[in-house]
């Protein structure tokens, strides 16, 4: 891959693949497996992109669309992504994962159906329930409902402490 | 005070920097896991299987000095080449860039027109390949079978040849050409059962969505 490609097209919007990606996966190792995939796929796809959506919306899509399909393994030991999976450069204040109610609603998510963890990642990241609805292919009057459900899920996941 | 959902997500990513990137190298010499990628590796490397288990065939007939065997074996092999090219292209043809309830169902219907097309050809293909090795072994093993069945007098024959080999081979023709399908489908199911199961699945969820 060209790294101007990964530092111009993909770099800027890697924030996107990250969140998507920890959701499918549960190890750091599965997570760069994942991520790689994503920036591979979205190199050889490239050309496919029509100027209809932004960029940004066509990463989202296609980072779903990658995690939905990957072939890859899945390790079943459901470890989140403690500090010991970060690199060690990172520094303590850089630890976004290591923060504790982040990392227990990413656990949440995992363990939501794959539709329902790509729903609630796009509604979190402010999606309109049309976009959420065209990324995914489904009908935006079902989203709402579908959404309350998660949200109703994952509040009985993270034991009510969250409202 | 107790958090939302929203808040815990937005407040987790406050800092995008602190978001780290994995670092990737030489990324784009690596094999994908996509599952499309996968099933186009696998499926190249058939054809390509096939093609040079025809040739080799077709040479080792010549040596034996049974080129119509070979020939048949060859022109059996390429009919299952050919249409397995179609479905190559087909299947680099499956966009991502689709919402992916459709870049699921493409890829279902791709894999349900590949299996149904494959069942069919192998209900003819196993077969024919029995029959030709039958025809094969016959004309060329013609003498000694003919001096086995001198020894029994009393074998029934129909155009010369022993009506319990013709019931045989004609009982192992049918069963090949009844579960040639099955054996296909459990092949495949054996590779790549577990991923085609999380797809239906997910189509399934995703149409309850639809709907």
């Amino acid at each position: 891959m060209s790294s101007d490609f990964y530092i111009a097209s993909i770099l800027p919007y890697a924030a996107i693949i990250i969140k998507i990606c920890r959701a499918y996966t549960n190890t750091q190792e599965d997570f760069e497996d994942y991520y790689q995939e994503v920036c591979l796929q979205i190199w050889k796809s490239r050309d496919r992109f029509s100027q209809q959506s932004e960029w940004s919306t066509w990463v989202y899509r296609l980072s779903l669309n990658v995690c939905l399909t990957l072939l890859k393994k899945k390790k079943n030991n459901h470890q989140h992504f403690a500090s010991d999976y970060l690199p060690s450069e990172v520094t303590v204040e850089n630890r976004a994962f290591a923060d504790e109610p982040i990392n227990q609603l990413y656990d949440a998510i995992r363990q939501l159906s794959e539709v329902d963890r790509g729903v609630i990642l796009l509604y979190l990241e402010e999606k309109s329930y049309r976009e959420i609805a065209d990324i995914t292919g489904t009908n935006p009057n079902n989203i709402g409902v579908r959404i309350a459900r998660i949200k109703e899920r994952l509040r009985r996941a993270l034991n009510g402490k969250v409202n | 005070m107790e958090k939302s959902i929203e808040a815990i997500w937005k407040e987790g990513f406050l800092q995008e920097d602190s978001l780290v990137a994995p670092k990737i190298n030489d990324l784009y010499n690596q094999k994908s896991s996509d599952i499309v990628d996968q099933m186009t590796r696998m499926y190249r490397i058939n054809l390509q299987a096939i093609l040079a288990f025809a040739a080799v065939a077709f040479i080792a007939s010549l040596a034996l000095g049974i080129p119509y065997s070979g020939i048949a074996f060859c022109s059996l092999l390429i009919w299952l080449v050919i249409p397995g090219k179609k479905h190559l292209k087909n299947l680099q043809q499956i966009d991502k860039n689709v919402s992916s309830y459709q870049y699921l169902v493409d890829f279902r219907n791709w894999r349900e027109k590949m299996i149904a097309h494959y069942s069919k050809i192998y209900t003819f293909f196993y077969p024919t390949l029995f029959l030709i090795m039958v025809v094969g072994a016959w004309s060329n093993l013609s003498e000694p079978i003919q001096a086995i069945l001198a020894r029994y007098p009393e074998t029934e024959l129909v155009f010369g040849l022993p009506l319990w080999g013709i019931s045989a081979v004609v009982v192992i023709t049918c069963m090949l050409a009844f579960s040639a399908g099955a054996i296909f489908r459990l092949d495949l199911n054996l590779v790549y059962g577990k991923v085609f199961a999380k797809l239906d699945e997910i189509i399934a969820e995703m149409e309850e969505l639809r709907n």
